[in-house]
């Protein structure tokens, strides 16, 4: 394989609009560098590999902020990191209150609204976050905030009051298997009419959250591309 | 649009008159003293995003048919701006004391 050829081939790393536009100037510009340079081969590919995957790699992250990929699968990143940094941040802190763990605790309570309303805010924070990488910001400041948090933030309720039951049930180690208590929250959703104000709060927290950050983070986008 | 370092690099080399890919990659290596080395990759990235932002334009072919760059009026006003930033960091950097005094 000659290098020419290797370096053609090496260009799919880019996204194909970007291979379209510039694939064949860009192995003009190999062919010439290869021509004129004074480094060695091993040198010349070095330099070569690096430049191609770093400038690669920026490349198709710009393509995922502002190319013509799915959106679906821009959404769905943005609430599977929503989710998963919530589920990271839920766990740390059950696992927090167990392992510190002290008879004085015994009997406290935490109101569930509370701790609802803040894994509300790291979702919606994570998502909005996940948006203004990911979405261009058109998009994001309309119709991907609504449909994503729209489908997100029910599916967040559900964890959050699961993740809120079982943060209770560590706190007061007398209450009797935990998990099922979790399981039923997950299966029936907030089963107790006084959580739905709980239920209530959590979806303002999350909403409130994850629009002001999307505002904030949008205008600041916009006065970057200003010019 | 704050360019990078590569693109006003690019813009600098680009006020000089049109380039083609390889003419932009060794007017870079010239204008910072061979500190900046940019490949292909890094060039034409930084190329799409300075088109796109209505920096550059791509002008006619030169003899060996190659795709040539041109400054834009609004490009040679934000490498203007990014060249004044850069001053005033300088005088910064002489009133501490970084560099030596300019007289």
């Amino acid at each position: 394989m000659t290098p020419e050829r290797l370096y053609a081939a090496l260009l799919r790393l880019y996204s194909k609009p970007f291979r379209d536009e510039y694939g064949a100037a860009m192995l003009d510009a190999f062919r010439d560098l290869r021509a004129s340079s004074r480094r060695s081969p091993l040198a010349l590919w070095r330099f070569v590999l690096a430049d191609l995957v770093s400038s690669a790699a920026r490349e198709q992250l710009d393509e995922c902020r502002t190319g013509s990929r799915r959106f679906a699968l821009r959404w769905l990143a943005t609430c599977a990191l929503g989710l998963i940094v919530t589920v990271l941040v839920a766990n740390a802190v059950a696992w927090t209150f167990s392992y510190f763990y002290h008879p004085y605790f015994e009997g406290l309570t935490v109101p569930a609204w509370g701790y609802g309303a803040c894994l509300g805010l790291v979702l919606g924070g994570t998502i909005a976050i996940g948006q203004w990488r990911l979405l261009p910001a058109q998009v994001r400041r309309a119709r991907a905030w609504a449909l994503a948090s729209g489908i997100a933030l029910p599916i967040a309720a559900l964890l959050c009051g699961a993740v809120v039951e079982r943060t209770l049930t560590g706190l007061k180690p007398v209450a009797a298997n935990p998990y099922v208590d979790a399981l039923s929250v997950l299966m029936r959703g907030l089963p107790q009419p006084k959580n739905w104000t709980e239920l209530a709060v959590q979806f303002i927290a999350m909403a409130v959250s994850g629009l002001a950050i999307g505002e904030i983070t949008a205008r600041h986008a916009e006065k970057r591309h200003a010019y | 649009m704050t360019p990078t370092r590569a693109e006003f690099h690019v813009l600098l080399a680009l006020m000089r008159g049109p380039r083609h890919g390889y003419g932009l990659m060794q007017d870079v290596e010239e204008l910072s003293a061979g500190q900046l080395q940019i490949g292909p990759g890094t060039l034409y990235t930084a190329i799409k995003r300075l088109r796109a932002s209505g920096l550059i334009r791509e002008c006619d072919a030169d003899a060996d048919r190659r795709r040539c760059y041109r400054l834009t009026r609004k490009g040679k006003s934000v490498a203007s701006d990014e060249a004044h930033r850069l001053s005033d960091l300088v005088s910064e950097a002489r009133k501490c004391g970084l560099l030596p005094s300019a007289t």
